[in-house]
């Protein structure tokens, strides 16, 4: 009874969000799945899967696919690996450790558009790189203008996200329950085997949010690339995001809808097998 | 519990607060007319933001001296308008006025021009200024001249000959060779000889300077039967000046504003007169030129001008008692043709393309109606006024008709109701030209069920920016289900709303036509215009341009490679152009926008950048200098001649041009086009490419208007002579028929740089040749967008820049446009 005469109030509190959601999230998810069945957004005549089939044979966004999977098989691993190492690194006690936390940090404070510009200064074809390098090889490489161009990309995609994975990290790290290593190293365990058997099994509900995270920044990794070589840049560097922004810019939104659907449709199945895979490990360790 | 209480309310009305401006966010602020871009609405500018809605009637039985009426000499002043004509052999000039609501024309005051006497030495007087006070009187501000017996020798001129004036020509005019001069002399002769002059007069007046001249201004005052009531000598500094503007204030003190010019120096200013003619002084303006004058509410007189910091009109106020001038005040934004009061604080101005307000008050322009709308084309609108009975009257010329064609036109309000029962034929063009909108208004007149919305994003005048405009432009034609017809920037727009399936298939609307049919149309225009198999689009007229280069150059037959291009250019000696004063950056724009099929397959969406013939273009455009300097030593025509420019850009057909480029480079020429993998290299420029988009509803209306752009009328202007030619095949014909008649070349000839030629009529081999370039064109000029070109003129900087080589450059590219391409699949 109490409950029931309380529901309006908190009704009525929870509606800002409940309308917020649902007008901004909700209704344009469906209107997305909507375009995408129709053949253009004036005439919403039905056209069935034609915009799918369309997209699929659309050179340009199997170039975006493969680019991006590129960029996230290499980029992701690396980001939380290299983010873990990180961790590992300055949970010990080594000299200048807060320093190079808060260093390792910075990126995450300095805007897109300066670290794009520093970039632009190092791997332009008249860059410092290319100077540098000068002095052993007759050969500039086109950094941002050839297939190295994904390196590049991928070296600013850890810079930018190593800190913040390396956080992330640190403070799980800091949850692992101390005497369970205490007793591990009692019990006679290196530094590696506390790792891989304590440490690695508190981490991985840590290691499978990462991940997700990274896989969702590596996918919205079009900004950087968008602002070192603008709307077209050379072939390797040609993402997802790209082929979406040209579409919405040439006003194609039936195809701009179509690409986002096949771009959740993975991102969900992805995320759904990490989450499978740290259901699996976490329980795993409850039963330990 | 109180404390609870007012908790509550405050989290409630939080929450009332959050759920209400998220409603907000959602909403449509249809008040200003902005938000619903759907709406089919009677006005046709997004800005305007007062729903005023017009009938425009033209009065049309007007006296035929109104209709000979020139449009910069006329005011309005209350319901009458105020103007100037010539008689019919215009030696006399006079004006009028005339009561726009009852019809009767005054005629006020009559002065002899200088061709009106066969007494040489007899005063004339003409006048460029002259407004009306609010009783009617007029005032004039009369120039006169007269040539000074005292300084001149009659007896030099008392008998001379027409042979005495054919050697003056022949001497002081430039002639060639005596000949010449005869021919002009007798070609001309009733002109020269016109009002009864000798050869005698002709010749005394051609000799005579300013100091055989006495010259006086006056302001002449005449009342409404056209009696002069005085005449008040102006004195004027030096011997160049002008009359600016005439004003008269509720007191009838007169102003004239002046502006006078002398080698060292400009001066504007205002004289003021008393109303007996007394001159009062000069109010001295310094840089401000007087673009009208206007009497405000308060009775005062007050000058507008084009305000010192370039942004938009100030009108200052003129004080007859201090001879001083009031504060300034903006009034409205961008051009301000001429101004009516409306109230204390509002003007009603004429702008760019319609009536606007504004509100000194709050400093704000609204726009009051557009031009269009009333079926009243800009250009033809000189002047306006409100009447005493609420409605507008708007002087027009009508210049499509023999001669100029003076009428009124009435603009009514009508109510929103009234013109919403109208149906709207909404046309989107990125900017129109004369004849779409005379094709406009001329449907507009015809039917009174539908009426044709013209709705222009670009206006070379106005402030908007190009790229903002274009944005303007593809976002709405591809969101903007209410846009039933469409008019493209350039061909690639057109590929790309025809590749998003939203123009309907014209032949549709063509089977349906008596006079129009496919087969009608020039093949090539059907072909360029085809999209996926549906004709999606027409051109109002196209032109073709090509390349011309010597025979002994370039060879016989039209069509060669960037690589025949580059190879002629190598063999010559260095310091040969191969287009006269073309840069770099210019050589690199034509070629690929003109040579692009080369590369570009738009077809089937792919390119072939990667491969010796871009790096020959590359390696050609490179050999352009990066800026050219003109030489002024050397005529571009004697340089062609010299074979130190070897190809020239041109238009066909243009005969004229034909024969004198032959002698120019005095040599047979060859067509020989631009660089192109295949056909000709001619190049199409497509005008006015218009299609009808597939939500139409009146598909037969939106053709009705089309059609009219395609058909021979007095509407269509077309330049037949040499370039915007008609698409259909008739008129094709017709011209190339014209072309081969001697009396159309007989006794002409053209002059260019330091060659003359004497034209005739081309052989019927040369027509056919021409003829049949043009029917072989098949490139459009403008097929490739600009975001192609942008990516290609970025990169190829690098090559240019010495950083990177042709090949590597052209990979990029490459690349780049390969992504491009393929996005649009």
């Amino acid at each position: 009874m109490k409950r029931k005469k309380r529901f309006p109030v908190a009704g009525a509190f929870l509606a800002p969000s409940v309308i917020g959601v649902l007008l901004f999230f909700v209704l344009p998810f469906f209107v997305v799945i909507y375009y995408s069945f129709v053949d253009n957004p004036i005439s919403l005549q039905f056209v069935g899967l034609e915009n799918y089939t369309n997209v699929i044979a659309n050179t340009a966004f199997r170039t975006a696919v493969k680019n991006t999977l590129v960029f996230s098989v290499i980029a992701v691993p690396l980001a939380v690996i290299l983010g873990l190492l990180l961790a590992l690194l300055l949970d010990v006690k080594i000299p200048f450790r807060s320093f190079l936390r808060s260093s390792f940090l910075t990126p995450l404070m300095v805007p897109i558009a300066s670290i794009v510009l520093i970039f632009q200064v190092l791997f332009d074809y008249n860059g410092v790189i290319n100077n540098i390098l000068a002095n052993w090889t007759d050969t500039r490489t086109d950094w941002l203008k050839s297939s190295s161009g994904i390196f590049v990309i991928i070296l600013l995609f850890l810079w930018k996200n190593l800190g913040y994975n390396m956080i992330l990290f640190l403070s799980a790290l800091g949850n692992v329950p101390s005497d369970i290593v205490e007793v591990a190293e009692l019990d006679g365990a290196g530094a590696f085997r506390v790792f891989w058997h304590v440490k690695l099994r508190y981490l991985s509900p840590m290691i499978v949010f990462t991940t997700i995270l990274s896989m969702i920044n590596s996918f919205k990794v079009f900004r950087e690339i968008y602002l070192l070589t603008g709307e077209y840049p050379f072939g390797a560097m040609y993402m997802l995001q790209h082929y979406m922004n040209n579409t919405f810019s040439s006003a194609d939104y039936q195809k701009l809808s179509t690409a986002a659907i096949y771009m959740s449709l993975v991102m969900i199945v992805i995320i759904a097998v990490m989450l499978v895979v740290e259901n699996h490990y976490g329980k795993d360790m409850e039963e330990e | 519990m109180k404390k609870m209480w007012l908790r509550k309310t405050f989290s409630l009305a939080l929450v009332a607060g959050m759920t209400l401006s998220l409603i907000a966010c959602g909403g449509k602020d249809n008040s200003d007319g902005k938000g619903d871009s759907g709406k089919k609405d009677n006005t046709t500018d997004a800005s305007s933001s007062a729903a005023h809605y017009f009938r425009a009637d033209y009065l049309g039985d007007l006296p035929d001296t109104f209709r000979k009426s020139s449009g910069n000499m006329t005011m309005f002043r209350g319901d009458k308008i105020f103007y100037s004509a010539y008689n019919d052999d215009y030696s006399e000039q006079t004006v009028y006025a005339l009561d726009v609501l009852t019809g009767e024309n005054t005629q006020y005051f009559t002065t002899a021009s200088d061709s009106g006497t066969a007494d040489i030495y007899a005063e004339t007087s003409s006048f460029n200024q002259f407004c009306a006070d609010a009783e009617g009187n007029l005032y004039v501000l009369l120039n006169t001249s007269q040539i000074d017996e005292s300084t001149i020798d009659k007896d030099k001129y008392a008998n001379a000959t027409k042979e005495d004036f054919i050697n003056y020509i022949y001497t002081n005019w430039g002639y060639d060779s005596y000949e010449d001069a005869e021919k002009y002399v007798n070609d001309n002769e009733s002109d020269i000889l016109q009002g009864g002059y000798s050869y005698g007069d002709m010749l005394l007046r051609y000799e005579a300077t300013d100091d055989n001249y006495i010259r006086h201004t006056y302001l002449a005052k005449y009342d409404t039967t056209g009696a002069e009531t005085f005449k008040s000598e102006i004195v004027m500094d030096s011997t160049n000046g002008y009359c600016d503007a005439i004003g008269v204030d509720d007191k009838g003190n007169i102003y004239v504003a002046m502006e006078e010019w002398s080698d060292d120096n400009n001066a504007n200013y205002i004289t003021a007169l008393d109303p007996t003619g007394a001159v009062l002084g000069k109010i001295d303006l310094g840089t401000d030129y007087v673009s009208s004058l206007l009497t405000t509410t308060d009775g005062k007189c007050a000058y507008l001008t084009w305000s010192a910091d370039g942004n938009g009109y100030n009108l200052a106020p003129i004080d007859a008692d201090t001879l001083s001038i009031g504060e300034g005040q903006k009034i409205g934004s961008g051009s301000v043709n001429n101004a009516i009061v409306l109230d204390d604080h509002t003007y009603l101005y004429s702008g760019d393309s319609g009536l606007y307000t504004y509100d000194t008050k709050t400093e704000e322009t609204e726009k009051y109606l557009t031009w269009l709308d009333c079926n009243l084309s800009s250009s033809s609108v000189s002047s306006f006024s409100m009447l005493s009975d609420g409605t507008l009257a708007v002087y027009v010329q009508d210049w499509t008709a023999d001669g100029s064609n003076s009428d009124i036109a009435i603009l009514t309000e009508i109510s929103e109701e009234e013109a919403k029962a109208i149906t709207p034929i909404n046309v989107a063009c990125f900017y129109s030209d004369y004849n779409m909108e005379n094709a406009a208004i001329a449907f507009n007149k015809k039917h009174t069920d539908y009426h044709i919305n013209l709705k222009t994003y670009y206006d070379w005048s106005s402030d908007v920016e190009y790229q903002d405009a274009l944005d303007a432009f593809m976002t709405e034609i591809v969101s903007d289900s209410s846009i039933d017809v469409v008019c493209f920037n350039d061909y690639s727009q057109m590929l790309n709303f025809a590749a998003k399936g939203l123009l309907i298939d014209m032949n549709s609307v063509l089977a349906g036509d008596s006079d129009l049919s496919a087969d009608k149309i020039l093949p090539n225009i059907i072909n360029a215009c085809t999209y996926d198999g549906k004709l999606v689009a027409l051109p109002s007229s196209f032109s073709v341009n090509t390349l011309v280069g010597k025979v002994s150059d370039v060879g016989t037959e039209p069509g060669w490679t960037f690589a025949d291009m580059k190879k002629l250019y190598e063999s010559k000696e260095p310091g040969t152009q191969l287009l006269s004063y073309t840069s770099r950056d210019d050589a690199f724009s034509t070629f690929i926008s003109l040579g692009y099929s080369e590369f570009i397959d738009l077809e089937n969406k792919t390119c072939n950048f990667n491969n010796d013939d871009f790096v020959n273009v590359l390696e050609l455009v490179g050999l352009f200098p990066e800026e050219y300097t003109y030489d002024e030593d050397n005529d571009e025509t004697d340089l062609m001649n010299q074979g130190k420019i070897l190809l020239y850009q041109t238009d066909l057909p243009n005969f004229s041009q034909m024969q004198m480029l032959a002698t120019i480079f005095g040599d047979d020429l060859t067509y020989i086009g631009y660089p192109t993998s295949s056909g000709n290299g001619t190049m199409m420029n497509l005008n006015n490419l218009t299609g009808i988009t597939k939500y139409c509803e009146h598909t037969d209306m939106a053709w009705e208007f089309l059609r009219q752009l395609y058909l021979p009328s007095d509407n269509n202007y077309y330049d037949a002579s040499y370039y915007n030619g008609s698409i259909l095949i008739s008129e094709f014909d017709k011209f190339f028929a014209d072309a081969t008649k001697k009396e159309n070349y007989e006794g002409s000839s053209w002059g260019w740089g330091n060659f003359t030629t004497d034209l005739h009529a081309p052989s019927q081999e040369e027509v056919d040749t021409v003829k049949n370039i043009i029917l072989d064109s098949t490139a459009v000029n403008g097929a490739v967008s600009t975001g192609v070109l942008n990516i290609i003129k970025e990169e190829a900087s690098a090559y240019f820049s010495g950083q990177k080589t042709a090949k590597d450059v052209a990979a990029i590219i490459q690349s780049r446009i390969e992504i491009y391409l393929s996005e649009t699949m």
